[in-house]
């Protein structure tokens, strides 16, 4: 990591603050947490649809997936939505390629204080 | 006793809860391939109990990890690979170019490593001196 300046130091910052981004919104407004659960819930439904699933599985197997990830691990589940729905935006490579610019910016006026 | 001690904080719980979630993405993605490909009701059902079993039952050791990277693919962490393995060449190639300054540096010494422009100030003078003989100070009368 020291070999390449620290540069995945920050890009691995910037991917904790945006996964970490949910759980600190569940915890500041109450409101989103079951606003989460819901998307959540939605969500895993109608993956299942689209999967083709119907009729008895499809309850059983939304009521399982619903308890275990829009319940139990809600955290868990939305700080992996919010990644997984940035990386469909391609905010992933905003936060490399933004990491590696401004990096080389504070680097630069570093080098021209000095 | 370690693994029991290790359990209070319910870290197993945990993995067996994601593990089975995994097991559970892994059997509606077989009924999904199930459901586009096989029309027959009869045959449907006994690709899933085939296909279950050996996937999640016989070797799911095997399937698991498959399955995870398979999943990973599919939401775009490639991508975000390519970004960090281009961006850490870049680094790279930064690091090098200062390597080699520092290089040079050391074989001129004297010198700095940012110019202050006296070289090129003087390479100027000269070459006014060179078209207009009048400003060399020992040619002036």
């Amino acid at each position: 990591m020291n070999n390449k300046g620290g540069l995945f130091g920050i890009i691995g910052i910037g991917f904790l603050v945006i996964i970490l981004l949910p759980i600190v919104f569940m915890q500041v407004y109450s409101i989103s947490r079951p606003l989460f659960q819901v998307i959540i819930a939605f969500l895993i439904m109608g993956y299942l649809k689209n999967m083709g699933i119907e009729g008895v599985t499809f309850w059983i197997l939304s009521a399982i997936l619903v308890y275990f990830l829009a319940w139990k691990y809600v955290e868990m589940a939305a700080s992996f939505y919010v990644l997984i729905f940035l990386m469909g935006a391609g905010f992933t490579s905003t936060v490399v390629w933004g990491s590696a610019f401004f990096r080389g910016k504070f680097r630069a006026s570093k080098g021209h204080a000095e | 006793m370690a693994l029991v001690i290790l359990d209070i904080f319910g870290i197993f719980g945990f993995f067996s809860d994601m593990s089975f979630i995994i097991k559970i993405f892994a059997f509606v993605a077989i009924l999904g391939f199930v459901n586009k490909y096989i029309q027959n009701k009869l045959i449907k059902i006994l690709m899933v109990v085939f296909m279950g079993y050996f996937i999640l039952i016989a070797s799911w050791s095997t399937f698991g990890p498959v399955f995870i990277i398979y999943t990973l693919l599919g939401i775009g962490v490639a991508g975000t690979m390519v970004d960090l393995f281009f961006v850490g060449q870049q680094v790279t190639g930064e690091k090098q170019a200062e390597q080699q300054g520092k290089q040079q540096n050391l074989t001129a010494p004297g010198t700095t490593p940012l110019s202050s422009g006296v070289d090129v100030a003087q390479r100027r003078m000269n070459s006014q001196t060179v078209k207009n003989p009048g400003m060399n100070p020992f040619m002036r009368r």
